[in-house]
């Protein structure tokens, strides 16, 4: 070992006084998982939603709501069918005078093909409302709905809809309902933020431009809009109670993020509601056999009949066959009530069938945090074990040093062997800092660190071994830099650290499993998160180690032939 | 002291020596002198180990070597064409490192270090890194390394190639001073100039065969004439022209 200590001083020496190296291969590492690793440190964080909530009874004294119809004049002739009667508007002003004046109940506004507006306004009875916002939906699909005349006519002139339905917001009758549900009374806005505390930050705004602007800024993620008649399709379960949301999709991780914590809130809404219904449902069919209020009804109840039936049949004593007819009801009632408990239960159970129980393979719940560091440790291992491989080969080529350093007692394993203790500690020391300052600084979870830096140090072997493959095609230290990160960028995407592996096409899987950073990955977070022992993950530091041969053997028998 | 008999080198087909043989003597400084592509470079790469020949033989002092082998290996010292050192390091860390790489404890190479490094006249910026210093001083630094390990013989690849002649004097200089100390010397150059003065037994290498051999004189007397008129240059056209045409 007589000189080794020389040729790794050298080295050591070679990269701390090489500003370059020195940031590319010490810093650099620290400085980008740390980014990397604040990025992910809290994630999980509420995502900020907006809230655009049109079923309030204080948004003005009228109500729009709006579509886009195949043919609009369908939705003029289902006017002229329900109507009492019909007048027609000039100007906008004039219409809107008269129904908030009450001399129509609503207006429908038609946008022509030449943008140009007409105006309906018409007397209808009390209980066509619910049908005529029917026929609109049914021509519409879709019906949007609007807190302000001026954002409702520019939807229009926008062309985003051509029908535009007004009416007095005292005459619509679903609006600024409350649900009364787990012992609190909600408006549409307050379910919405009381499901969604810790996924969403609900940001309130009052109108749909507003919040679309926001978004469009990315001060908030995705916009939701509760529409007119929110509430009281939730309380009745008439109809489905469409929520339109507005999603950023340019960034598509920021759009599936939204979408999941908005489909995640709403769904529990539908599980209170639908439960709540359950209950009610539940508490009725007993309440048909106990008797008691039903929905403000005193309601006898079946054990009520049954007790007046034996009372009849001990005062036909003495009449069997009248007693034996009194019997058959006896028993209708038993069955009838044993029939509506059964249904009691059955609805129960069938109310919510599915609920999850998560359960973590690692034995206690991960955070993003956690669950990052055994990806971040293996892009610093691959980074800096590509790149240290690569540089420190090339160091004696650039200096023109190769010739000497041949005549001197130090043989080739021994010029070779000194740079690759050098990188591997370079990389296994960086490695294993890095994960200490996880675990002590923040917090992270490692169930098995010793193990972890087993499998580091595997690691760090086969990462330099590609950069001693890359350094054959190098003369210069610049050369190698540029070759390594041409190299590592599109390694980094093929680990299954940034995407996972099970969502690539079967090809690329096939490529990822080429590369041995993916094993790195999979033993760290094996023996980092999922508590695997050293008989689980062996056969991977073993890949590791073979990758590290193979690629070391390629990388010789390469520079070999250059030189000759 | 080391002789080389009928060498030959092919590269892929490519005959870059076609059977030289030369004879240097102990204390000798040997030039070997020739056209681009004449093959001097492979002559020096064979001569320090650093590619086998295809066919001939090396002997050094008589007894035929191996040029890869280790015992030879460590009677030479090199200094190669190109820059060869480590720039991010100083001149003192240079010359201790290829100390300890030829074997030496680290006082022993301390010592030999601070021993050339005063003989190269560098002790004052012994501890600048050496990328800072300039061509000449680069250079007498590079000799200093080939010397590091006290060889027998020195091989110098165009040593004062691209320097001014202010430090080409002082290699000109050590070399002299090396002579003199009994060191075998073996020069490749395109400097017609720095053979004839430095040089006391010259190769000319045309082609991968060698022209012809002997003192400055004898090469400048082939030629016939004023011996004091003729000048090496003048030798250098004819014998390689000759071959040409």
């Amino acid at each position: 070992m007589k000189g080794w200590w020389a040729l790794l001083s050298k080295d050591w020496r070679i990269i701390v006084r090489n500003r370059l190296l020195l940031v590319i291969l010490i810093i650099y590492p620290f400085l980008i998982m740390g980014v990397i690793g604040a990025a992910f440190y809290d994630i999980g964080r509420p995502v900020p939603i907006g809230l655009v909530n049109l079923d309030r009874g204080d948004t003005g004294d009228l109500a729009w709501v709006g579509g886009e119809a195949e043919s609009p004049d369908d939705m003029r002739r289902h006017l002229h069918y329900r109507a009492e009667e019909i007048a027609e508007f000039e100007e906008g002003d004039e219409a809107l005078a008269a129904l908030t004046a009450g001399e129509v109940d609503v207006l429908l506004v038609v946008s022509r093909t030449d943008k140009s507006l007409e105006w309906l306004g018409a007397i209808i009875p009390q209980d066509v409302w619910e049908d005529l916002l029917w026929d609109l939906e049914s021509e519409t699909g879709v019906v949007r709905h609007y807190a302000h005349a001026g954002e409702a006519l520019a939807s229009l002139e926008e062309g985003e809809n051509n029908l535009l339905m007004a009416l007095r917001t005292v005459d619509y009758p679903y609006l600024g309902e409350s649900l009364w549900l787990e012992g609190e009374n909600y408006d549409a806005s307050g379910l919405v933020k009381r499901f969604s505390q810790d996924v969403s930050d609900i940001k309130e705004y009052a109108s749909v431009s507003q919040a679309r602007e926001d978004l469009k800024q990315g001060r908030v993620d995705a916009v939701i809009v509760l529409p007119r008649g929110f509430v009281h399709k939730l309380k009745t379960l008439e109809e489905i109670a469409y929520v339109p949301v507005i999603l950023d999709q340019s960034n598509l991780v920021k759009a599936e993020f939204a979408e999941t914590s908005i489909r995640g809130f709403l769904s529990r809404i539908n599980e209170a509601v639908v439960e709540s219904k359950m209950e009610a449902v539940i508490a009725g069919l007993r309440i048909l056999v106990s008797g008691g209020d039903f929905f403000g009804t005193e309601i006898v109840g079946l054990a009520q009949v049954q007790e007046d039936l034996e009372r009849i049949r001990q005062e036909l004593e003495g009449r069997p066959d009248l007693q034996q007819t009194v019997d058959i009801g006896i028993d209708m009632a038993d069955t009838v009530s044993e029939n509506v408990e059964e249904a009691a239960e059955y609805l129960r159970a069938t109310a919510l069938p599915i609920e999850l129980e998560i359960s973590s393979v690692a034995g206690r719940t991960l955070s993003a945090k956690d669950a990052v560091v055994p990806a971040l440790i293996a892009l610093s291992i691959l980074w800096t074990g590509i790149l240290s491989g690569a540089i420190l080969m090339v160091v004696e080529e650039e200096e023109g040093m190769r010739m000497r350093l041949r005549l001197t007692q130090m043989g080739r394993f021994a010029l070779v062997g000194s740079k690759l203790v050098l990188a591997t500690a370079v990389v296994f020391i960086q490695s294993a800092v890095m994960l200490l300052i996880a675990v002590a600084v923040f917090g992270a979870f490692a169930s098995n660190i010793p193990l972890a830096l087993l499998v580091i140090a595997a690691a760090s072997f086969s990462a330099i071994g590609i950069g001693l493959v890359i350094a054959a095609f190098a003369r210069q230290v610049a050369g190698a830099v540029i070759l390594s990160v041409l190299v590592a960028f599109p390694l980094i995407f093929l680990t299954g650290a940034v995407f996972p592996l099970s969502q690539m096409p079967d090809f690329m899987q096939w490529i990822a499993r080429a590369v041995p950073l993916t094993y790195a990955i999979e033993a760290l977070s094996g023996v980092m998160l999922r508590g695997e022992g050293l008989v689980d993950v062996a056969w991977r530091i073993g890949v590791l180690i073979a990758f590290g041969v193979g690629l070391l053997a390629i990388g010789s028998i390469l520079v070999r032939r250059r030189e000759i | 002291m080391i002789s080389v008999k009928g060498l030959c080198k092919e590269f892929n087909g490519v005959k870059a020596l076609r059977g030289v043989d030369i004879d240097i003597e102990k204390g000798e400084t040997f030039g070997l002198i020739g056209p681009n592509g004449a093959g001097k470079t492979t002559m020096i790469k064979i001569l320090t180990g650093q590619i086998p020949p295809t066919e001939g033989e090396v002997l050094l002092e008589g007894e035929p070597i191996d040029p890869m082998e280790e015992r030879y290996r460590l009677v030479v010292g090199l200094v190669p064409q190109e820059a060869s050192f480590y720039g991010r390091m100083t001149a003192r860390e240079n010359l201790v490192l290829l100390g300890r790489l030829y074997g030496m404890n680290p006082k022993e190479a301390a010592e030999r270090g601070e021993e050339l490094i005063s003989w190269i006249d560098l002790a004052e910026s012994g501890d600048r890194q050496v990328r800072f210093f300039s061509r000449g001083m680069q250079q007498r630094l590079s000799l200093a390394m080939g010397l590091m390990h006290k060889p027998e013989i020195i091989y110098l690849d165009e040593p004062t190639s691209g320097l001014d002649p202010a430090a080409r004097n002082s290699i000109w200089e050590l070399l002299h001073r090396l002579s003199e100390e009994g060191r075998s010397i073996f020069i490749t150059t395109h400097n017609m100039e720095e053979a004839d003065h430095v040089c006391s037994k010259l190769a000319i290498l045309v082609k991968g065969t060698v022209r012809e051999q002997g003192t400055p004189v004898y090469i400048k007397g082939l030629l016939g004439g004023d011996i004091e008129e003729v000048t090496l240059e003048d030798a250098f056209l004819r014998f390689t022209q000759e071959v040409g045409d």
